[in-house]
């Protein structure tokens, strides 16, 4: 908790997260009601937020009684058309605390700025970890919620390995309703991440698999002869390492990236792969809004 | 392959101590990453991909290892045996003559042969044994037969240059009787015709298999006319292709017949280089420059310059060449010339043309003469006076009595016991003559003819000069107090005074009766020659210092003369003849090499006995070709190696 708490909190971290707020409320402004591509249909009347009356704004949805009160022009945002379920489920696993700073810290930033900006469009929240002991923050929505969002990241610590699969399954049971998901993971699994990805199916989500790795992960700076001690289930094993290995190395990690796009393009979903090194907004602007997360 | 160093094999235990230390080595660190999963399947991968992954994880073991058996091989120093198991008797003649010292070769020659000789020892088997033959002018065994390599080397290195020319003849003659086959060849002819089979004097420790080994320059004149036989011989060439050598080859220095005290100094140079040439021939009177001339020559021609030279009286004239080349030695030669004296004989002849004329050829001589009649009427006085003559010449007349002096019959003998002249002698035919006695050399009796003689009979003491078959015709007797030489025969009854022989005869009996003192035979001498020194009468010990300064000491015998044989360096050497009461007399002659073929320094290949060719050779023993460098190299090769795959390995 203590590492990624105050990461999460920090100045610097909220104003980017306010900045990208804005940016993001631009990209989505003229486009509140039906033009997501949400298979729901809003019917609810429900009232979530007002927000300022800008020009072009549907002028049925002003708030008459406010202009009277206040003699300004508040638009009402029924959330009840654009009712849209934004799932965000981490891989806590421990092979995600690894990396300076940790992919799960990463993960976290990108959860956090995913869930401000969706919070912020009055979209339902859900984040939950990929665990035997799920950890569940929402459904819930709206910016009030955003500092509890911020507690619930920032108390994520990575412990376990990493078994997709009956995560998914139990998340994909519990959680019905169509949305959007987005997955943060390095997808390490040794079981192989298809049964897992295959749940999401069923349901006709649209699922963003985001592939988290360490730069350390891509280009190892391993020399001589290790022991190489796995992080999750201490699993070893004996390298000497030359440059001819670190080659195949890397060949072996491309095509495991390129295995799980494959799977992705073929199964209907997103794939972003993407190194701790990239600027979490970077990521959340150009490359998230390319795979048309915020579109 | 064999081993020289067999014991050296014992580093081999250090095989598991690097086996060891690479099992420690192996312990990995240990390093936490984020999931094996990736690597797991690079190992496969890489596993797939190279075969000899399993080899290549030990590499630096194998490698490592494959140092340390390549440095042990080197450390057992092997060699390829190209001789058979049974040992080879090899009789190395290293040349030490005066063209070895040329430095063409760093540092010179004979350094070189001596270190091709000690790559031979080094090279030897067990069953191997060698004898070095030193030859220059004569030939010596350094080390005889043996199998002590320590000995050998100690012999290589202990062998010091001679000045001297080359005299391959007597070394092959040597060797080849020392080489010859340990037994008599079983089963070989051995029928009453057949011609003794040489049998080594060394016996068994010669073995079977021999060989003789030249190792020279090849500038040798004197060769064999066909090869030892059954005995294989071959040549190690030493020097370079194109030597540089300007050399002295020819130095006299004559006074002139006309004016006392003038010397012409006449000396011949010659380029045997492959290059032009320049130098400056400088001429030294006790060691002080008085002349100098220039020269520049042509490769391989030759000039001569004459230096004309008053008022020089005695001393050591030297000439000297003022230029750096390759072989030192011939570019300095030493002559003496004598003090002026007058030398005052009394010639007892009724008349005598030839022998008057040739007295008086020596500027120096004051003859008197008189008839026998005038002399016998007077005989005491003229005799008594014998102070006032330093000799006497009686040509076909003696005296009653001799009292001590010097003396010279023609036709005659002096009234002595032990002379006498005996019978006529027709038609003696001339055998042999001394050619080492001062009063003999330079003449050749071979064109003499005489008609008739009269047997002449000396005591033993005497020294025969001129041999007949019917016995000594000329003799010198050196008594105490007494020098006599006797011609037996009348000079008219023979064509002796038309030949060269005669006025030089002449004059060496003017030199050496008239000299007075201790004479040598000759002032200037080549390098090995042997040098009779004639001490003066009363005269008991003789001491003979050499260029280098070493000292040797003779006692005079009854012989009277001294040879001296230790000439092989050239320069001055003295000669200090002492005797009783102080008697002191000192002379010095000078040894020069002023031999064109040792001064010809251009290495010669093709050398052929009679019409057959010596095999040439790059080494003494082609046999023990060492391989450790090449096992060194390797060796360090494979740890280059080994530090370049420990680099890929560790370094990204």
């Amino acid at each position: 908790m203590a590492t990624n708490a105050p990461a999460l909190l920090d100045p610097e971290f909220m104003t980017r997260l306010e900045q990208l707020s804005t940016v993001s409320r631009k990209i989505f402004r003229g486009r509140l009601k039906g033009e997501r591509r949400s298979k729901k249909k809003g019917m609810s009347v429900e009232f979530a937020d007002y927000r300022d009356y800008s020009q072009g704004d549907d002028p049925r949805f002003l708030d008459w009684n406010v202009y009277g009160r206040l003699d300004r022009l508040f638009l009402k945002q029924f959330l009840e058309e654009e009712d849209l379920f934004v799932y965000i489920l981490i891989d806590p696993s421990e092979s995600m605390g690894f990396g300076s700073p940790t992919k799960l810290g990463y993960a976290a930033r990108v959860a956090a700025a995913i869930a401000y900006i969706s919070l912020a469009n009055l979209d339902r929240v859900t984040i939950s970890t990929l665990g035997p002991n799920p950890l569940q923050f929402g459904p819930t929505r709206g910016k009030r919620q955003v500092w509890r969002m911020f507690d619930f990241l920032g108390r994520l610590e990575p412990a376990g390995g990493t078994d997709l699969a009956p995560a998914c399954k139990h998340f994909a049971l519990k959680h019905r309703t169509k949305g959007v998901v987005v997955i943060l993971s390095d997808f390490l699994d040794k079981g192989g991440y298809q049964t897992a990805l295959r749940y999401f199916l069923q349901h006709q989500m649209d699922v963003f698999v985001l592939q988290l790795f360490a730069p350390e992960e891509v280009e190892p700076p391993l020399a001589g002869d290790l022991k190489l001690l796995d992080v999750e289930d201490s699993d070893i094993a004996e390298v000497s390492v030359s440059p001819a290995l670190l080659k195949i190395y890397q060949r072996n990690l491309g095509a495991f990236t390129g295995g799980l796009r494959d799977f992705c393009v073929k199964s209907g979903f997103a794939y972003l792969s993407a190194t701790t090194a990239v600027p979490f907004d970077q990521l959340i602007l150009n490359s998230l809004r390319r795979a048309g997360l915020f579109q | 392959m064999n081993f020289l160093s067999l014991s050296m094999l014992g580093f081999a235990a250090l095989m598991p101590l690097v086996v060891l230390l690479y099992l420690l080595k192996l312990r990995r660190k240990e390093q936490v990453i984020s999931s094996t999963y990736l690597w797991k399947r690079a190992i496969e991968d890489f596993r797939v991909n190279a075969p000899f992954q399993k080899l290549r994880r030990n590499l630096l073991l194998f490698l490592q290892l494959l140092v340390l058996a390549l440095a042990v091989f080197a450390l057992m120093r092997p060699y390829i045996q190209g001789k058979p198991e049974d040992g080879e008797s090899l009789f190395v003649l290293i040349d030490n003559s005066a063209s070895m010292q040329a430095t063409d070769v760093s540092p010179n020659r004979l350094a070189e042969a001596k270190r091709k000789a000690k790559e031979a020892v080094d090279g030897m088997n067990d069953s191997d044994n060698m004898m070095v033959i030193a030859y220059s002018s004569k030939a010596s065994i350094v080390a005889s037969l043996t199998r002590d390599r320590m000995r050998l080397k100690q012999a290589i290195d202990a062998l010091e240059p001679a000045d001297t020319r080359t005299n391959l003849r007597e070394a092959i003659l040597i060797a080849a009787s020392l080489a010859a086959p340990p037994t008599a060849v079983p089963g070989a002819d051995t029928g009453p015709d057949a011609p003794p089979v040489p049998v080594s004097p060394l016996g068994n420790q010669v073995n079977s298999k021999r060989r003789l080994v030249i190792v020279s320059d090849g500038r040798f004149t004197d060769l064999p006319d066909r090869l030892p036989k059954g005995l294989p011989v071959s040549l190690v060439t030493i020097g370079e292709k194109k030597p540089g050598n300007l050399a002295i080859t020819a130095l006299d220095a004559r006074k002139s017949l006309d004016a006392v005290g003038d010397f012409q100094v006449y000396a011949r140079v010659e380029n045997f280089g492959k290059e032009k040439a320049e130098a400056t021939l400088e001429l030294y009177l006790n060691d002080k420059m008085i002349d100098a001339a220039p020269v520049e020559l042509g490769p391989g021609k030759s000039v001569s310059r004459v230096f004309d030279k008053q008022g020089l009286k005695k001393g050591v004239l030297r000439v000297r060449l003022d230029l750096d080349d390759d072989l030192a030695v011939d570019n300095t030669a030493w002559t003496i010339i004598g003090a002026e004296q007058t030398i005052d004989l009394l010639l007892v002849s009724e008349n005598n043309f030839f022998l008057e004329k040739a007295l008086a050829l020596d500027p120096r001589t004051s003859v008197s003469k008189i008839t026998p009649e005038a002399f016998a009427k007077d005989e005491r006085a003229h005799l008594e006076g014998a102070l006032a003559y330093d000799f006497f010449v009686f040509d076909r007349c003696a005296p009653k009595s001799l009292p001590p002096g010097n003396y010279l019959f023609l036709a005659a003998v002096p009234p002595l016991p032990e002379v006498a002249l005996g019978d006529e002698v027709k038609e003696p035919i001339v055998v042999d003559w001394n050619h080492t006695h001062p009063t003999t050399r330079f003449a050749d009796f071979g064109n003499v003819s005489i008609g008739k003689s009269r047997a002449l009979r000396v005591p033993s003491w005497a020294v025969s000069l001129l041999e007949s078959d019917r016995g000594p015709l000329i003799a010198a007797l050196t008594k105490e107090n007494l020098q006599v030489g006797i011609v037996a025969f009348d000079i008219f009854a023979s064509d002796w005074p038309i030949r060269l022989s005669f006025p030089m005869f002449i004059s060496n009996v003017v030199e050496w009766l008239g000299g007075g003192g201790s004479q040598i035979t000759s002032a200037t001498r080549s390098p090995g020659d042997v040098v009779t020194i004639y001490p003066d009468r009363g005269m008991e010990q003789v001491t003979v210092t050499d260029p280098s300064g070493r000292k040797q000491e003779f006692k005079v015998g009854q012989d009277k003369s001294i040879g001296y044989a230790a000439t092989e360096r050239v320069g001055l050497y003295s000669v200090l003849c002492t005797g009783k009461k102080e008697a002191k007399a000192e002379l010095r002659f000078a040894v020069n090499l002023l031999n064109a073929e040792e001064s010809n320094i251009v290495p010669r290949e093709n050398v052929k006995f009679g019409s057959e060719a010596v095999v040439t050779s790059a080494a003494v023993a082609l046999t023990n070709q060492e391989l450790w460098r090449w096992f060194a190299i390797g060796a360090f090769a494979v740890l280059l190696l080994e530090w370049i795959v420990y680099h890929r390995r560790v370094g990204m």
